[in-house]
């Protein structure tokens, strides 16, 4: 599930400015400027423009020259991200907004949200002295009330970023190219958007940009003033005066956008380019350190004998970032893998004989098979057959295992949703029910190494319980070490799932060609 | 009832007068002085610059000025494409560069015609001295008056050669483009045409000249040294067409026309004739009512003035298509008036009222108005019931045009409609004249004779009104 963030086509033409202009006009208002007073906010260029040089300009009448006698308000805008929040500001979590939601295909879009303080710095130039004063005398009476700090709505359009188009095209032509719906794009994305969604083009209608409309209330601005601020004789000869003076406000200002997707559509694979070969960076691929000493050193430490050792057990494909929103107790995943149906059967998932380059460690894999009934059922195998359709784990009887190793779904997959094939592996064995823990002690070969995988210290310190005759395993040493494990130190926790060094003992690797290329 | 009435019946407010206007200062003194812009253009400094495209900011109120951002959205950044912009430059390009950073820097100023407003962060584009084009941006762009009619100041500065990226995101921002055409300044008009207009502007202006250069050719015949109506029987001669025309045409751009002359047509008839070539050339149809509309031919004897008076009797031209020859014709004052005035009641020597006559049978085609306007060339004819584009001259007994023309009723002919609304002063169809313009190579001699004319002044007037 590739999550994408990328940041807006756009920032102060789209956002910033609006919100400042919003700003200007309602504190102009606020002032009992308006009307009579023109308004100057300059941009990029930090000059204005000529009179008669904007449209309006051509309705007004309004390209005779103006001189420096009039009244005005000269605004500059800077904007600050609040330092305190960036750290808190959530990107990828769920805290945001979904703008644009399918659900059955798991695509959702939203946006980030970063706190911005921004100052307004204020130049009024007054035609003469008594309307300077007149102002400021009103300024006074309004601190006076209480009136020094305004609640604004602010108003914009922020555009989406075009990558995000064109991979929603992507996913749409997936979606109608297999088992698809007969729906065209746009009306698609009209169903998925929320209604706030707009296009914008350019005054001749070209260059169209997909867009959100947006109304922020009560964003909080004040005056960063005392008292008003003392009106200046102008330097500029004749009668004016000026004032200058602050003005901030707080608001959250969309920063960038988040695209959450799938990797397969209707049970197709999107292309390379949609999608990352994110592999995970191994140190001990290449030479880490320009000495053969430390090389060889560095290799031999993380040497496992053959084993892997991973946290979250092995996904393929490799760059499959699908995980499971809820998991069996007590267990830890040991292998995902991601299921494309095949439609000539849609029930087959796979044979536990093929695991692409895996195999299962045979005496593991003689046990499962020979329990296979229990297979699909938590709290009475130690390995568990899981499968998730989408994000959700399937009920246990839809899945069922046959003596040739043949895993399948009682009911044909579905081609328009996900699939993934889980083992989990249990991890606190008391969980375990007794007839089934009776039936594992009754093949010690197997029991021995489910123990010794949860702990590979068992057999070195001589915890491992003793079997009687060759045939079972002892029930007082099997329960003495199930205590002990529990005791001993787990290497990784998270909220669903706690991992056990060495989980990846059930599995023997077989590391091909293929592979070591794919990991360069 | 003591509740209180929100509504009361109180007279309402007288309400003010909305201040629509910007709140300019407006006193009791009207400066009556205005400098055209014409007598500015030789008074401007500089040394004339044609720059390929002037990207022109489009802006409105609560935009900022901004130059070319390559990565910002058309949508936040519009531009109106000026094509062969011409400015004065008072400061060449000087192209230097920084020792430290081996950075070119090329940089000057110039000055804009009237009719343009330039704006800092405004993108140009022009030939560089070795025939790549060069980006440049404006800054400091400076007011040179308060007139109304002003030049500009500004600074430009290379940005950048024409590369891929920087000019194909110029082209995408392009929302209205136009072409500066620097002779509508001498007629005090906006420089700045878009493509249509550009297209009727090059076109119009080609046809009249070309048009009346052939005119002169056809229809000037070299042994009267006069105009002479065409395809007639006899040597026939128009003295209100002749006038018209020769006050149509410039001497000084065709001086073939010195070599014409008017022919002397007076006759005991003491006042003036007026035809619609009078109300044409004023563009003015209140007097209509005081046209001659039906004419015929008199013979050049009737003229009798005596030879030193240069008479047409004597000019060898055997008749004159005249106003006179029309029995009911009476001029702006009741018949009576002229009669014991002048006692000239008796019958004119009239011939008839038989119209011209019109040859050329097979090239009588009438081309109706295409409405498809998007089609290359009009076919004939597009829709049945669609209006003509002309009648032929003659058709009934009316003078020119055709009695519906001077009634102004249904009937008439596309010519005819634009000339009653350049009469009426409604601004002219230029599709239509665009029209009539391509169709007029197909009429005959005598509709040539009298349209060609008639269609010069409708194109002038539609050329003036842009």
């Amino acid at each position: 599930m590739p999550k994408v963030t990328r940041q807006l086509p756009e920032g102060y033409e789209a956002i910033s400015r609006p919100v400042a202009v919003d700003m200007i006009k309602a504190i102009v208002r606020h002032l009992g400027l308006e009307g009579r007073t023109q308004i100057q906010f300059n941009g990029d260029t930090v000059t204005a423009p000529q009179p008669g040089s904007r449209l309006e300009d051509q309705n007004n009448n309004a390209s005779a020259p103006r001189f420096d006698s009039h009244q005005k308000v000269e605004a500059m805008l800077s904007e600050d991200f609040m330092d305190r929040e960036v750290l808190a500001t959530a990107i990828t979590q769920k805290n945001n907004p979904v703008v644009f939601l399918d659900r059955p295909l798991a695509v959702s879009m939203k946006p980030v949200y970063h706190m911005v303080e921004g100052t307004l710095s204020f130049t009024a130039r007054f035609p003469d002295q008594v309307s300077a004063e007149q102002w400021k005398k009103r300024m006074l009476r309004h601190i006076s009330q209480g009136r020094n700090e305004m609640y604004h709505e602010v108003h914009y359009q922020y555009p989406i970023p075009k990558e995000f188009i064109a991979i929603l095209h992507e996913i749409h032509r997936l979606r109608e190219n297999n088992a698809g719906y007969g729906e065209d794009l746009g009306t698609w994305l009209r169903a998925c958007f929320n209604p706030r969604i707009t296009t914008l083009t350019t005054m001749a209608g070209t260059e169209p940009l997909l867009a959100f409309d947006e109304v922020q209330q009560a964003v909080i601005g004040w005056f960063d003033w005392e008292l008003p601020p003392k009106e200046d004789k102008s330097s500029e000869p004749g009668a004016t005066w000026t004032a200058q003076f602050d003005y901030k406000y707080q608001y959250e200002q969309i920063t960038g956008m988040v695209l959450d997707y799938p990797i397969i559509v209707h049970n197709q694979f999107l292309d390379e380019c949609w999608r990352g070969r994110n592999t995970p960076y191994e140190l001990d691929r290449r030479p880490a350190y320009m000495s053969m000493a430390k090389h060889f050193y560095q290799a031999m430490r993380g040497f496992k004998g053959g084993y892997v050792e991973t946290m979250e057990g092995i996904v393929y494909p490799d760059f499959d970032e699908w995980r499971p929103l809820r998991v069996p107790s007590n267990t830890l995943r040991v292998m995902s893998l991601m299921i494309q149906v095949d439609p000539t059967d849609p029930s087959l998932v796979l044979n536990l004989n093929d695991l692409k380059h895996w195999h299962i460690n045979p005496v593991v894999l003689d046990y499962m098979l020979a329990n296979r009934q229990w297979l699909t059922k938590h709290h009475f195998t130690p390995l568990l057959v899981a499968m998730y359709i989408d994000n959700e784990p399937m009920e246990e009887r839809l899945i069922t295992v046959d003596e040739n190793g043949d895993v399948r779904t009682t009911t044909p997959m579905n081609e328009r949703h996900q699939y993934h094939f889980v083992l989990h592996a249990l991890i606190d064995l008391t969980q375990l029910s007794s007839d089934r823990a009776d039936a594992l002690r009754r093949s010690p070969e197997a029991c021995l190494l489910f123990l010794q995988s949860l702990d590979p210290r068992l057999a070195p310190n001589g915890l491992l319980p003793a079997v009687i005759g060759g045939r079972m395993v002892s029930r007082p040493g099997w329960l003495k070490t199930l205590a002990h494990i529990r005791t001993s130190n787990p290497i990784y926790q998270n909220a669903p799932e706690m991992g056990r060094f060495t989980v990846g003992t059930y599995l023997l690797t077989t590391q091909n060609k293929e592979l070591a290329h794919g990991h360069r | 009832m003591a509740i209180a009435n929100p509504n009361p019946s109180n007279p309402a407010p007288v309400p003010k007068n909305p201040n629509i206007q910007s709140p300019e200062y407006r006193g009791v003194t009207n400066d009556l002085r205005y400098t055209p812009v014409r007598s500015l253009l030789t008074n401007i400094a500089g040394s004339p610059w044609e720059l390929a495209e002037y990207y022109s900011q489009y802006l409105n109120a609560d935009n900022a000025l901004a130059a070319q951002n390559v990565n910002r959205q058309a949508v936040y950044q519009q531009y109106m494409r000026i094509k062969r912009m011409e400015v004065m430059v008072t400061s060449g390009a000087a192209a230097t560069q920084d020792v430290t950073s081996k950075e070119m820097s090329v940089q000057g100023s110039a000055v804009t015609y009237p009719g343009i407003i330039p704006n800092d962060g405004d993108m140009f584009v022009s030939a560089a001295w070795d025939g790549r084009r060069l980006i440049y941006t404006v800054s400091n762009v400076e007011r040179l008056s308060i007139m109304k009619d002003t030049c500009y100041r500004f600074d430009f500065k290379v940005v950048s050669y024409d590369d891929e990226v920087r000019y194909a995101d110029l082209q995408s921002k392009v929302v209205k483009d136009t072409i500066f055409v620097k002779d509508m300044l001498y007629t005090n008009q906006q420089p700045l045409l878009v493509d249509a207009e550009y297209a009727f502007y090059k076109e119009g202006a080609q046809f009249v000249l070309d048009s009346q250069e052939r005119y002169l050719k056809d229809f000037v015949n070299l042994r009267f040294q006069t105009l002479l109506v065409p395809d007639q029987p006899l040597s026939t001669y128009d003295p209100y067409i002749a006038e018209a025309v020769l006050r149509l045409i410039d001497g000084t751009v065709l001086p073939q026309k010195n070599k014409t002359k008017l022919l002397n047509v007076d006759t005991g008839f003491p006042y003036e004739i007026q035809t619609m070539w009078d109300g044409l050339l004023d563009l003015n149809g209140n007097n209509r009512d005081g046209w001659a509309v039906c004419l015929g031919c008199l013979e050049s004897g009737y003229f009798n003035h005596g030879p030193r008076f240069g008479s047409i009797r004597w000019s060898g031209i055997e008749q004159v298509y005249h106003a006179l020859a029309n029995v009911d014709f009476a001029g702006t004052l009741p018949s009576e008036f002229y009669l014991t005035e002048f006692g000239i009641g008796q019958p004119v020597m009239a011939s008839s009222l038989a119209p011209l006559r019109q040859y050329g049978q097979g090239r009588t085609l009438i081309t109706t108005l295409n409405v498809d306007v998007t089609a290359e060339e009009p076919t004939t004819p597009v829709i049945p019931g669609s209006p003509p584009l002309i009648h032929h001259v003659s058709t009934d007994n009316y003078y020119v045009f055709t009695k519906w023309f001077y009634t102004q009723s249904e009937g008439q002919s596309v010519l005819e409609v634009e000339t009653n609304k350049a009469l009426a002063g409604i601004t002219l169809s230029r599709t239509h004249l665009m029209e009539l313009i391509k169709d007029s190579y197909k009429w005959t001699y005598l509709d040539r004779f009298y349209y060609l004319p008639v269609l010069w002044v409708l194109v002038r007037t539609s050329l003036a009104e842009m």
